[in-house]
């Protein structure tokens, strides 16, 4: 068993005890990416606070039969998963198309690109991209890049945000992200694809 | 090969490893001799990173306190 492992059975055994300061350090550990993938879902800080905070009821409620199959971490996010559809009623295994689509992004994306009939240039961009893929030095860039993906996440349909945020902001896995919100593979993928998108052109007004 | 256009829509399929070997070498073909599809895949990737240094919101102290408070009940029911 791996350190790690051994770490996170210890820490199980201390929540089960009731040692309230290893529940508060765990608390302050992954509430914060809690609150943001609730705030993904519910796009509403209010609602986002109250799916954490019924998240952590449930996860009390449910310490007593937590085995190790999974990690601490993903057991708490696939809590979180449920809390969210329930009170979001998102539900993902019926996403709808709307949540395929780039809002208001990807017609001028796709003007960048000559027509499929064109005798020369078929579907040839029209435009050279401006390179900014390296970090830019200048702070106010960089906040002004901050502050575009807090708003472009907040404008994505919630299943394109909820996927990069676990995916993106989070670093969960792809089968981790499937199976948190009942999504095949593909979809998934396709989702993850739109949001980058829509980021990706967010960040580079910000950059031209 | 693809198309500048197919290879828009491919880009995250490509990132994510689930295109077919034939896919991949055409996609890798075209991006090698290609400099805006080069800077477009540059751009998609800067993205997915700048996305990944980006921090959680902070986590406000009541929250924490009510569900603190949420355990000690918790606790005294266990006993």
């Amino acid at each position: 068993m791996s350190s790690k492992a051994v770490g996170e059975r210890e820490l199980v055994a201390r929540l089960r005890a009731g040692d309230e300061d290893a529940f508060r350090r765990l608390v302050e550990d992954l509430g914060p990416s809690m609150l943001r993938v609730a705030g993904a879902y519910a796009q509403d800080s209010q609602v986002a606070a109250e799916i954490v905070q019924e998240t952590w009821m449930a996860v009390l409620r449910g310490l007593g039969g937590f085995g190790s199959r999974s990690s601490l971490r993903t057991w708490v996010f696939t809590i979180l998963g449920n809390c969210a559809s329930r009170r979001t009623k998102m539900e993902a295994r019926s996403t709808p198309l709307s949540s395929f689509e780039v809002p208001g992004g990807e017609k001028d994306e796709l003007e960048c690109f000559f027509d499929a009939n064109h005798p020369r240039w078929a579907s040839c961009w029209t435009t050279i991209n401006t390179r900014w893929d390296a970090l830019p030095e200048d702070s106010l860039s960089a906040r002004e890049a901050e502050q575009a993906i807090v708003e472009k996440l907040k404008s994505l349909p919630p299943s394109q945000s909820a996927v990069i945020t676990l995916r993106d902001l989070e670093g969960l896995s792809s089968d981790e992200v499937c199976s948190l919100l009942g999504l095949s593979h593909g979809n998934q993928r396709v989702l993850l694809h739109r949001a980058r998108l829509a980021i990706r052109r967010a960040l580079q007004e910000v950059f031209d | 090969m693809f198309t500048c256009r197919q290879i828009y829509d491919l880009i995250t399929e490509y990132d994510e490893g689930s295109l077919e070997t034939g896919e991949r070498r055409q996609f890798e073909q075209h991006v090698v001799i290609c400099p805006p599809c080069r800077g477009f895949l540059s751009q998609m990737r800067g993205t997915r990173d700048r996305l990944g240094q980006h921090s959680p919101p902070e986590f406000p102290a009541e929250l924490e306190d009510s569900i603190v408070t949420a355990f000690r009940t918790w606790k005294k029911e266990q006993q």
